[in-house]
């Protein structure tokens, strides 16, 4: 059952800061925490010309809705709740993702931030493209975090009709 | 005479694999039964560009990652899941 104290969103306009801070405000709570992912403009030392993100928008709609629900579980405390991610190109240094959340005392505020951030990179099903300014090829670039693993699994399963 | 029952599935594909084959969906047809494995090995046979990336695509049915000993059935919704990049 969805929260009506959750805001989850997928868009592909600029992610407007101060309208997701208004967002999770709230007199019960002392504080509101913000993080903001910001598109960098360097990768393992190559320029980055431009980044741009995919989703399999109706999975993750659900993982965010999944993972707000989490929140709520580990954190008792929230009162509300923003998830954003931006999709689409993504110009330097401009918001990309964004996780907020108010509490009536700032410790929960603050780890809410930081494991919904870290699950969202883990488990929601976005993608980034990062494209270079030295002429290298683009590439599709994982997360350290993601559940899906990178380089180094090149095994099929070794399940095959069995069982 | 039996008639083989088989299963035909639609497979949305991102990212990676999906600018590695220039398409957004391929169409599989797998045994009546069959499990997340083979539907990775039936992709992996028919794709090289599948192949090339093997035990690093996860799948999806129903809008969540599944294991690989799950069974499938007509009209899942399937994906390809690349390493995530979220963030």
């Amino acid at each position: 059952m969805a929260d009506l104290r959750d805001w989850i969103e997928l868009c592909a306009e600029p992610i407007d800061v101060g309208a997701a801070y208004a967002r999770v405000v709230d007199p019960a709570c002392g504080g509101v925490c913000l993080f903001v992912g910001t598109t960098r403009d360097t990768h393992g030392g190559r320029p980055v010309e431009e980044l741009a993100y995919e989703a399999y928008q109706a999975m993750a709609e659900q993982e965010l809705r999944g993972l707000a629900a989490e929140l709520r579980a580990r954190y008792p405390d929230l009162v509300k709740l923003c998830l954003i991610h931006r999709l689409g190109v993504v110009p330097l240094a401009q918001a990309s993702v964004l996780i907020a959340a108010s509490t009536p005392h700032r410790p929960e505020a603050f780890a809410a931030c930081r494991a919904g951030i870290d699950e969202l990179k883990a488990r929601v099903p976005i993608w980034k493209r990062e494209s270079y300014r030295d002429g290298s090829d683009p590439s599709w670039v994982a997360n350290a975090e993601s559940l899906v693993p990178g380089q180094g699994s090149d095994e099929l399963p070794a399940l095959r009709g069995t069982q | 005479m039996i008639v083989p029952v088989s299963l035909q599935l639609e497979v949305l594909l991102f990212a990676g694999v999906r600018e590695a084959l220039g398409r957004d969906r391929l169409s599989v047809q797998l045994d009546e039964g069959a499990r997340v494995a083979d539907l990775l090995w039936a992709l992996a046979e028919a794709h090289p560009e599948i192949a090339a990336r093997r035990g690093s695509l996860g799948v999806a049915v129903n809008q969540s990652l599944a294991p690989h000993g799950q069974r499938l059935a007509s009209g899942d919704e399937v994906a390809l899941i690349p390493p995530l990049g979220g963030g």
